[in-house]
């Protein structure tokens, strides 16, 4: 036996004190009567006496000492010790996507919870318990806790995710915490049904009759002012028809009835009006078990995308024309002596045979460049005739930035006649053309901080304008030079969505689905968010001085749709030993009850002896 | 005694007690007196041979025709009761509170007050000891009851009282009326001698047991040191609880029964007075069911 708080035994002191009064209590009290005569006439009739009764005059004393007792006692906490009657739990919580489905008023993930609460509450004091959640990576959420009440509350904060369930991660958590006490109770609680099972209880909390109907494989086409899109649809259990909307700007367009066969997947594809299309919904408008999982967003993240290019050079209409061909662009081609009273700002410069005095603020291609420019990363050694001409060489580098920007070009041969050779340019810089070692097309970002094209010869003394490689190296420059914070707006969860850290943007901020905000690292030319919810992620940023909110969206996990899933086997490896440790008894209760029982007596008791004979 | 109880306000209410006695009951101690003896009364009461000297007007003659013989009729005679109140002054009567003394000297202001309007003669002794003390001798009249009443505010309670000492030694008249002890009887004493001396006097005898509120039903609980207020030496030291209070009570019934039953025994009465109790409900109710009033 121990004490929590040992200092309240110093409440028995109240013991003697008791007696102490008790004894100068029970004097005899002195009076003057009228007359003894009957008094003492009284004895010839006292009835005998039963042997019990001469410690009735003590029970009050005795009620009261152990009233104080068992205060003292209550007020230090006594704590059993129960030997070898505790055990070790560790419960490990499956987390994944599909414990969100509701079997009835609960949710699977409840219901798990509910399983492993009341095992908590029926385990002997003294157990020791730890919670492991895990759906794509595993939280410890306590370890080796003793306070059933804390241990719960802890519980009923977990919350499940919406990612792909990790098995391995599962079985990795529970062999670990078999490791390291063979005599561990693990119970694994999960919507997976187990064939066979070793060192390990399942919870099964699954039930493989519900009702789920799943959306994926969205893909769409947006031409002439039709909207087209694509989808996979499927009944996971039984036969129906289901309802498939199309909506846009939260307005219903279309509706398609789909026969579907249980399992069976069926492509389907709905066409809509749509003259300028932002975003779009398809959803399957009957309810099941599972809604995460009935409906997919998509946005067009180049709705509100605008290319502003002012061209500097003395012939520009052909690199004007390519551009023009490429994208919806507001194109400008002045000559070198207009360029110097221009006040309006561009995204995109192009300095064709030209050298400015001073690097403007937006992204900047500099062609045949012969003059040293502060900033511009690199420095001129000097313009090299090649009398014959000569083949340049594309660039061989697994660089993933590299690979971007020459991505969709060809080996077709590029001539050039003269180019100017640099030197001391930038690392950060990619080179994707050199002639001799010496770079001859290479981008990065200047010591502006914005993205930097540069082309080493005249394009007008190169036969680069003439090959169709060329038109793709102009849309890669293009896309390099005016990058969109988000490429893709179409993640499933548990993807990482990547986020272009522009050179003009700031304020960039992410909120999920639920209204939390997301911290991103701008630290890099890259922001990466963890997409651990179904639904519609607002990205907010302040871009070229303007506030714009762009979209992403997150869409459920097929593999967490499916309502049922039979694994062959979850065994923990080892041999089982049944260890028990100490457990622990507090007999708070108990003593409280005491306590009013004895409260009670000694006031039956008190009102006897004061009221009984009147 | 500390109190005064003889006082205006008690001698209105004798008063007024006596007025409603007048109109609901013939009279106190049942009306008026017959004597024992013969006497020139006009009622008849029975015939003795007559002998020379007596009254020649009350003889018989219609008896003298039938049996040839003189008898002379006797008549009942009327006389004057005289009527005997004892007060027990021991200290037991006044501890404390003086509840019981104070009921004693009003019982006797009551009683004799009645007797004097029957045209009684009253008497009121103290007993002190193993003395009685004259308080009020002779009283005739209410002039003299009004005038000498006073008296029994002089009582002294202070002393033990040995009744039958007291009283077998004094005189106690000869059937001339009655005998009022009034008394806690919480003695060993004796006191059936002077009962019995009431009895041999031919006195008609009423005993009245005054007793407190807590003698009747006591409160005391616990340890206890009880000292008796006629003696400090005679204590009694015990727990008091359920059992001795139950024992108490019998002990209690005990002792008024004992001398009930005496009194009854020597055809006199005997009435338990709480000390707590009116005047008027000891005399239209005890006093009434008891047959002392009719």
């Amino acid at each position: 036996m121990r004490f929590l708080f040992p200092l309240g035994l110093l409440g028995l002191i109240g013991i003697p004190v008791i007696i102490l009064i008790y004894i100068l209590q029970s004097k005899y009290r002195e009076q003057t009567v009228n007359s003894n005569y009957i008094w003492h006439l009284s004895d010839k009739f006292m009835k005998r006496r039963n042997p019990l009764s001469g410690i009735t005059g003590l029970i009050s004393l005795i009620l009261q000492i152990l009233l104080v007792a068992f205060v003292s006692f209550a007020i230090s906490r006594p704590i059993f010790t129960l030997p070898d009657a505790a055990n070790e739990y560790c419960f490990v919580l499956d987390a994944s996507g599909s414990m969100n489905t509701y079997e009835g008023e609960k949710t699977r993930f409840d219901r798990a919870k509910d399983e492993i609460s009341g095992i908590i509450n029926s385990s002997s004091d003294g157990s020791t318990f730890s919670l492991i959640v895990v759906s794509d990576e595993a939280v410890k959420v306590y370890e080796g806790i003793k306070d059933k009440e804390n241990a719960n509350e802890l519980l009923y904060q977990t919350n499940p995710s919406h990612t792909l369930g990790s098995e391995a991660e599962l079985l990795s958590c529970a062999q670990s915490v078999f490791d390291q006490n063979p005599s561990t109770l693990v119970y694994l609680a999960t919507d997976k049904s187990y064939k066979t099972h070793n060192n390990i209880d399942i919870i099964d909390v699954g039930t493989d009759t519900l009702e789920n109907y799943t959306i994926t494989n969205v893909d769409y086409s947006h031409t002439g002012g039709r909207l087209t899109v694509t989808a996979s649809v499927i009944s996971h259990i039984s036969d129906t028809t289901l309802d498939v909307s199309i909506y846009l700007e939260n307005q219903k367009m279309i509706t398609k009835k789909i026969d579907v066969k249980g399992t069976e997947e069926k492509q389907i594809e709905l066409e809509c009006i749509c003259p300028s299309l932002k975003s779009f919904e398809i959803r399957i408008e009957n309810e099941d078990s599972y809604m995460l999982d009935n409906s997919v967003m998509d946005y067009n993240p180049k709705s509100d995308k605008t290319y502003s290019v002012l061209i500097v050079s003395k012939s520009g209409f052909f690199l004007e024309a390519v551009i023009d061909s490429l994208v919806d662009s507001d194109i400008r081609v002045v000559s070198p002596s207009v360029y110097e009273t221009i006040d309006e700002k561009y995204g995109l410069y192009i300095f064709d045979s030209y050298t400015p005095s001073s690097l403007p603020d937006g992204a900047v291609w500099l062609i045949n460049s012969d003059k040293s420019i502060e900033n511009s990363g690199f420095g001129i050694r000097g313009k090299i005739e090649i009398p014959n001409g000569d083949v340049i060489e594309k660039s061989k580098s697994s660089s993933s930035s590299v690979r971007k920007l020459l991505e969709g070009i060809g080996d077709s041969d590029i001539y050039i006649t003269d180019y100017v050779k640099y030197s001391g340019m930038y690392l950060s810089f990619y080179t994707l053309y050199s002639y001799n070692s010496s770079p001859l097309i290479f981008a990065g970002a200047n010591g502006l901080g914005n993205r930097q094209v540069v082309f080493g010869f005249d394009l007008h003394r190169s036969d680069i304008a003439l090959s169709t490689d060329f038109v793709m190296l102009v849309r890669n420059l293009l896309e390099y030079s005016f990058p969109d914070v988000i490429d893709e707006t179409s993640y499933t969860v548990g993807d990482d969505a990547v986020l272009n850290v522009v050179s003009n943007v700031s304020n960039l901020k992410a909120k999920s689905p639920s209204g939390k905000d997301i911290f991103l690292d701008t630290s890099g030319t890259m922001a990466t968010i963890k997409l651990d919810e179904i639904g519609t992620y607002e990205i907010g940023m302040t871009l070229a001085g303007e506030e714009i909110t762009r979209y992403i969206y997150s869409s459920a996990h097929f593999e967490e749709s499916k309502p049922a899933i039979e694994e062959e086997d979850f065994s923990l490896a080892g041999e089982r030993t049944y260890d028990k440790a100490d457990g622990e008894f507090d007999p708070l209760v108990i003593i409280f009850i005491c306590i009013a029982v004895l409260f009670l007596a000694d006031w039956g008791v008190y009102c006897y002896e004061k009221y009984q004979l009147r | 005694m500390k109190n005064i109880v003889i006082d205006e306000a008690l001698l209105s209410e004798i008063e007024a007690l006596q007025t409603l006695l007048e109109n609901n009951i013939a009279g106190m101690f049942g009306g008026n007196h017959k004597a024992r003896t013969f006497g020139s009364s006009c009622e008849f009461s029975d015939y003795r041979d007559y002998q020379a000297g007596d009254d020649i007007s009350k003889i018989d003659w219609n008896v003298y025709a039938r049996f040839d013989k003189l008898y002379q009729k006797l008549y009942l005679d009327e006389r004057q009761m005289h009527t005997r109140i004892y007060i027990d002054a021991s200290r037991s009567m006044a501890h404390a509170d003086e509840e019981k003394a104070m009921q004693a000297v009003r019982l006797a202001a009551t009683l004799a007050y009645l007797s004097i309007n029957e045209m009684d003669k009253v008497s009121i002794y103290a007993i002190h000891g193993s003395v009685i003390e004259d308080v009020i001798v002779g009283m005739v009249g209410k002039d003299s009851f009004l005038s000498s009443i006073n008296r029994l505010n002089e009582i002294e309670f202070d002393s033990d009282a040995k009744i039958s000492e007291a009283i077998v030694p004094s005189t106690v008249g000869m059937g001339d009326g009655y005998s009022i002890l009034i008394s806690d009887f919480l003695t060993d004493d004796d006191y059936e001698r002077a009962i019995d001396r009431f009895c041999e006097r031919r006195r008609d005898i009423l005993c009245i047991q005054v007793l407190s509120r807590d003698e009747l039903n006591p409160q005391l609980r616990g340890k206890m040191h009880l000292f008796d207020s006629e003696n400090q030496r005679n204590f009694f030291r015990k727990r008091i609880d359920k059992d001795r209070i139950n024992a108490y009570k019998t002990a209690l019934n005990h002792v008024i029964n004992r001398i009930k039953e005496y009194c009854e025994s020597r055809g006199g009465k005997y009435l338990l007075v709480p000390a707590f109790k009116g005047l008027f409900d000891v005399f239209f109710g005890d006093m009434t069911d008891l047959g002392v009033l009719k």
